[in-house]
């Protein structure tokens, strides 16, 4: 330890120690020095004196680096470093800064910005004073390569959502596409990142286009900010499937309902099933690997706005067979004056069921049959079949074909039938 | 005489002038000043005539940053800080030559 570190000591003795512990030394210096420089400039405006500091600390920094000596050796004392830094930066002398703090010839919108200023100022004043908050605020410098990345990212996400068909809140992926194209995009983001590092590295212009910088910066800060909570708020809807804040409500009830099968991410209301000749099959039992019935989005229990089953099953114990498919979808036509709706059978889809040849794949199965076991709760075939025997007629046709059939007048309520 | 004293009246043109010929660091400018000739060039004085300079518009800066050691702020002229140091420059030519004439008219010689 140098004798000029303490931030009192005397102007003798020379840098401290050459070894390892030189660099801490050496911080502990500039920051110390720095500290009284400041402590002699407290009295200006806080803009005013805020504005000099900005930048002391690094250039006391890069004295520091070159050449020997103590900066209080080769700078002096840091009360005869503040006046001079005062006198030349044509900041007021300390009696005159209490007249200029008023200063009555400023606009509305010069007053607001510099007690915007001092605020914020102040604030960093304060979180300096503790020495938590200086490692922060110190800290916080060596993120902002980090950032410069973001930014770019952000400028193109907004091109995205401008050109492309996105959702802007929830269509995220890491490679943004440029009118659909995501090849574009890519070449985007090579161009945008090292431009903006480039940028970034160069440091800030003076003036006004200071002031646009901090402005574009602002508004891709609020926008990156946005789509964090953004994609905070889709990874919970997605995961569970239950709104977990109020504004996540509307979001959550767009959703069809929850559960049912879906395929990248489209719904799948219906499941046609044909045999190899490409006959249509009705009355096919589907079931997951775990031998639990295969249900798709359009619940039986609660139906959606835009389709309703036509025909439900019960099993020997009155419990709804809610796999049996095709299931007879009716989907609304138009409604009578008194709103009741009227429906159409959805037709079956065109199809071409694919004539291909066997080739297995060398793979040959072994051990436990591919048979999965059923669960008990749930209807077995066999049970299925049963019931489809015992089903009620009345105005339910569909099980012969999956061809439309005459659209029954009142929609099919859940449970009603059989 | 204190050159101090006179210095202060010229530093703004002087600061310029070292980076009209090239863009600075700090103690870098300090530095080139004093090897032009201002020995006593304080570097408070020199880095609160930075920051005025750029504060009225005069000056660019950008950081560059450096592998060994803290990274350095650089300061290069701007337009109007070339039209301020040609300004500047036609005046203290005028003063300079006012003041040579009439210190060497007291000293009986001419120049």
């Amino acid at each position: 330890m140098s004798e000029g570190l303490d931030g009192r000591g005397g102007s003798e003795g020379f840098r401290g120690s050459e070894g390892p512990e030189g660099v801490e030394d050496f911080e502990d210096e500039v920051t110390a020095y720095a500290a009284e420089v400041r402590a002699q400039l407290a009295d200006l405006p806080l803009d005013e004196g805020a504005e000099l500091w900005e930048d002391l600390e690094d250039h006391l920094r890069e004295v520091a680096a070159e050449g020997a000596g103590t900066l209080r050796q080769r700078l002096g004392e840091p009360a005869v470093y503040a006046a001079e830094l005062r006198q030349a930066a044509g900041l007021p002398e300390p009696g005159e800064t209490a007249a200029r703090v008023a200063s009555p010839g400023l606009s509305f919108w010069q007053q607001l910005r510099r007690s915007a200023r001092a605020t914020v100022r102040d604030a960093e004043r304060r979180i300096r004073a503790t020495r938590a908050g200086h490692e922060v605020l110190t800290f916080l410098p060596s993120l902002r390569p980090a950032w410069w990345v973001l930014r770019a990212w952000v400028v193109v996400r907004l091109l995205e959502v401008w050109t492309a068909d996105v959702d802007a809140w929830h269509d995220y992926s890491t490679v943004p596409k440029i009118g659909d194209n995501r090849l574009l995009g890519f070449v985007a983001l090579a161009v945008a990142i090292p431009t903006s590092v480039y940028l970034g590295r160069r440091g800030l212009p003076g003036g006004w286009r200071r002031r646009m910088v901090f402005a574009a910066e602002g508004v891709l800060g609020v926008v990156a900010f946005g789509a964090l909570v953004a994609g905070i708020a889709g990874d919970e809807g997605g995961s569970s499937g239950v709104p977990s804040a109020p504004w996540q409500v509307s979001y959550a009830q767009q959703q069809p309902a929850p559960g049912g099968l879906s395929e990248n991410g489209k719904q799948i209301t219906n499941l046609w099933v044909y045999d190899k000749d490409g006959k249509p099959l009705d009355g096919v039992f589907v079931y997951d690997q775990d031998g639990q019935p295969v249900r798709t989005a359009t619940t039986l229990e609660n139906g959606s706005n835009r389709f309703v089953v036509g025909d439900t099953w019960v099993d020997a114990q009155g419990q709804l067979v809610a796999n049996r498919y095709p299931l007879q979808l009716l989907q609304t036509d138009w409604y009578e004056a008194d709103n009741t709706p009227h429906y159409v059978t959805v037709p079956p889809p065109t199809v071409a069921v694919p004539q291909g040849v066997h080739r297995p794949s060398g793979a040959t199965p072994s051990g436990a049959s591919p048979t999965p076991t059923l669960n008990p709760d749930s209807p077995s075939p066999s049970v299925g079949a049963t019931s489809a025997t015992a089903t009620p007629g009345g105005a339910t046709p569909a099980q012969g074909s999956p061809q439309p059939s005459a659209p029954p007048s009142t929609p099919a309520q859940p449970g009603a039938k059989g | 005489m204190d050159s101090t004293q006179l210095l202060k009246g010229v530093l703004d043109s002087a600061v310029l002038a070292v980076l009209e010929d090239e863009d600075g660091y700090g103690y870098d400018i300090v530095r080139r000043l004093r090897v032009a000739g201002f020995e006593e060039i304080g570097d408070a004085s020199v880095y609160g005539t930075l920051r005025r300079l750029y504060a009225n518009g005069f000056l660019t800066s950008y950081v560059v940053p450096s592998e060994s050691g803290p990274h350095r702020k650089y300061y290069g002229i701007n337009a109007s800080g070339r039209a301020q140091l040609k300004e500047s420059t036609a005046t203290w030519r005028t003063f300079a030559g006012a003041m040579d004439r009439l210190l060497g008219a007291q000293r009986g010689e001419r120049i």
